[in-house]
């Protein structure tokens, strides 16, 4: 120890016999005054910032609309990736000297909405959660590509779980999905493994991932409920730098910045002809997938259950979801480890450590907030085809049902030429049920 | 050029300056206090988790378990005048913890964040919503008649409340 404490005095001494270092501690000495408020001004900009953000949240309002499509789609599985590259026309940046103020003073974030796929026993929704004022816009780009479907207004479905979860009564397992490598590869798509002639429905329908999920939602028994929630902001390069890392991930793959090497032939051989077709596939697939409109996403999910008949086998449904748009050399979805509802060797207090990563993943679930929130990071952005390939309305073909509400009757479209006599028939019409509960 | 940039002389001459630079750190670090106790931020990063991980409850039930046992201690001996105080206090105890429980930024008043929860996380949601409007009128109204009974009833609805969330 004595030996420890003599090598500090030694250091101390050597540095201190620095002049230099002399003159930096006594310009600080006196000049700190100088630096005091820089010190304070980012941490101050951040927390005005997060309280601005705080106001704009209480002033907004969100509505849940359920989509309940018909009995059978017989539109192309793009007709999705339209919806989506439709919907990202929300956009609105809060970027750059022009947007300080929408930023700073009003607090705005960019604008977001969640996809939700839930299951309360064996009865699947597919549902929408958006801001008010978006609502028109979404049901019209439904509308547009789906005439048959049906879209209702309904109550908030968490609402059928206690807010206290986990309770004596009711455990839960939860999980956020990730990309195991950076998000600018691409998952495996439709395009990869959808026919796209609606003759070839039938085959299409086997191999949909989203099928599969749902008939396995389908099994739940009363009591138990599975959650997905898809939380997607529009961006474009200006917030987020997806661009650049794409671009730096391709010059690496086609070994751009190497010097073209004399071939044995005596010809001279570029890097990029080097590549192997499966090589070039992928950075192909990399720019094709920036080169479509992008959304900031975070996916997670909730198994929820009351503590009788709580399977935790059950909560490997998710899983079985997300595997299907993996590939071994793209993209594939791997669970967060860090809010994962798991413990690990190096947890002292397992059961604390659970009970928290629980209350932690349910809280932001029920708020719609980012994988770490109240931190940044986490979300990863997928593309149009990407959302496209995993949300979508199912196809109900053969004998194998899901338990998705359909329209059962095919509506035609509206005459135009309604007379619109009386107000009190709008009045009525706006005295209509709204918020219907989730059956 | 060294002495003069750390000479006293310049620092008395640049005492107005300092004064500013002070001024604005102590801004700062008021509006910092200011921020970290009204805004949820804290309460996301720290207090939820430290609370939560160290009681394995949710957030505010320790605090609601130690009032609740003081109130239930004295219980028996209650006037009118103490029903009405401790309902007013537990009224306020229920509404901090449902602040806490329902998430949601929108929610700054009691109603709001009842019609926010389900009747399965408290079963008697329309028996809450009526005490707390009795409640409400025992804050405006000193004079408010409330006789023993109701009294003891008001509370044992927030009990039951209070047992569904888990907390006693």
């Amino acid at each position: 120890m004595e030996d420890i404490i003599v090598i500090f005095n030694e250091i101390y001494k050597s540095i201190n016999s620095f002049i230099g270092f002399q003159i930096i501690v006594k310009f600080i000495s006196i000049w700190y005054w100088v630096f005091l408020p820089f010190v304070f001004l980012p941490f101050a900009i951040k927390a005005w910032f997060w309280w601005r953000r705080e106001s704009w949240e209480k002033k907004q309002e969100y509505t849940f609309l359920e989509l309940i499509p018909s009995e059978e789609i017989v539109q192309p599985f793009n007709s999705m990736e339209q919806v989506f590259s439709t919907i990202w026309s929300i956009y609105s940046s809060t970027q750059g000297f022009r947007n300080l103020g929408k930023k700073y003073w009003r607090g705005r974030v960019p604008y977001s909405f969640c996809i939700e796929m839930m299951s309360n026993g064996p009865n699947s929704h597919i549902l929408i959660r958006c801001l008010k004022e978006h609502k028109k816009s979404i049901e019209t780009t439904l509308y547009a590509y789906y005439a048959d479907l049906e879209i209702r207004e309904v109550e908030d479905y968490t609402k059928s779980v206690p807010y206290n979860i986990p309770n004596k009564e009711w455990d839960m397992y939860g999980f956020d999905e990730i990309l195991i490598k950076p998000d600018v590869y691409p998952i495996k798509t439709y395009e990869q493994f959808f026919e796209k002639k609606p003759e070839n429905i039938k085959q299409e329908k086997r191999i949909d991932p989203l099928n599969a999920f749902l008939e396995g939602m389908a099994m739940l028994e009363e009591g138990e409920q599975f959650w997905i929630q898809a939380r997607i902001s529009p961006v474009t390069s200006k917030d987020s730098d997806y661009m650049k890392r794409a671009k730096a991930i391709v010059d690496k793959l086609t070994n751009r910045g190497e010097k073209t090497v004399q071939s044995e032939e005596g010809g001279f051989i570029p890097p990029e002809m080097k590549l192997t077709a499966r090589e070039r596939e992928i950075v192909n697939a990399i720019q094709t997938k920036i080169g479509k409109l992008a959304f900031l996403t975070n996916i997670r999910g909730i198994y929820l259950a009351k503590r009788e008949i709580f399977d935790k086998g059950k909560s490997a449904l998710g899983e079985q979801f997300f595997s299907g748009f993996n590939t071994q050399d793209l993209n594939a979805f791997k669970k967060l480890r860090r809010t994962k509802t798991k413990s690990y060797f190096y947890h002292i207090f397992t059961k604390h450590f659970i009970y928290l990563k629980k209350r932690q993943i349910f809280r932001r679930y029920l708020l719609r907030e980012k994988t770490l929130f109240p931190l940044e990071s986490g979300p990863f952005i997928l593309n149009t085809e990407e959302l496209a390939t995993m949300f979508h309305l199912p196809i109900k073909v053969g004998t194998v049902g899901t338990n998705l509400p359909r329209v059962e009757a095919k509506k035609g479209e509206a005459p135009t030429k309604l007379p619109t006599g009386g107000g009190s028939d709008r009045k009525q019409q706006e005295e209509s049920p709204r918020n219907l509960p989730i059956e | 050029m060294e002495s003069f940039i750390l000479s006293p002389e310049l620092q008395s001459n640049l005492l107005f300056l300092k004064i500013i630079f002070f001024g604005l750190t102590l801004f700062l670090i008021g509006f910092l206090i200011f921020f970290l106790l009204r805004a949820r931020w804290l309460k996301f990063i720290f207090i939820y988790p430290f609370t939560e991980f160290l009681s394995k409850n949710i957030f505010g039930a320790r605090k609601a378990k130690r009032k609740w046992k003081k109130i239930l201690k004295k219980r028996n001996n209650f006037q009118e005048k103490d029903y009405k105080k401790n309902i007013i206090k537990v009224d306020k105890l229920l509404d901090r913890i449902l602040a806490e429980i329902v998430p949601f930024f929108q929610d700054t008043t009691f109603e709001e964040r009842i019609s926010k929860l389900g009747s399965v996380t408290i079963s008697n949601l329309d028996e809450i919503e009526k005490v707390h409007e009795v409640c409400k009128k025992i804050k405006e109204d000193s004079d408010y008649k409330l006789s023993i009974e109701e009294g003891r009833s008001i509370l044992a609805t927030y009990e039951q409340s209070f047992r569904d969330l888990g907390m006693i």
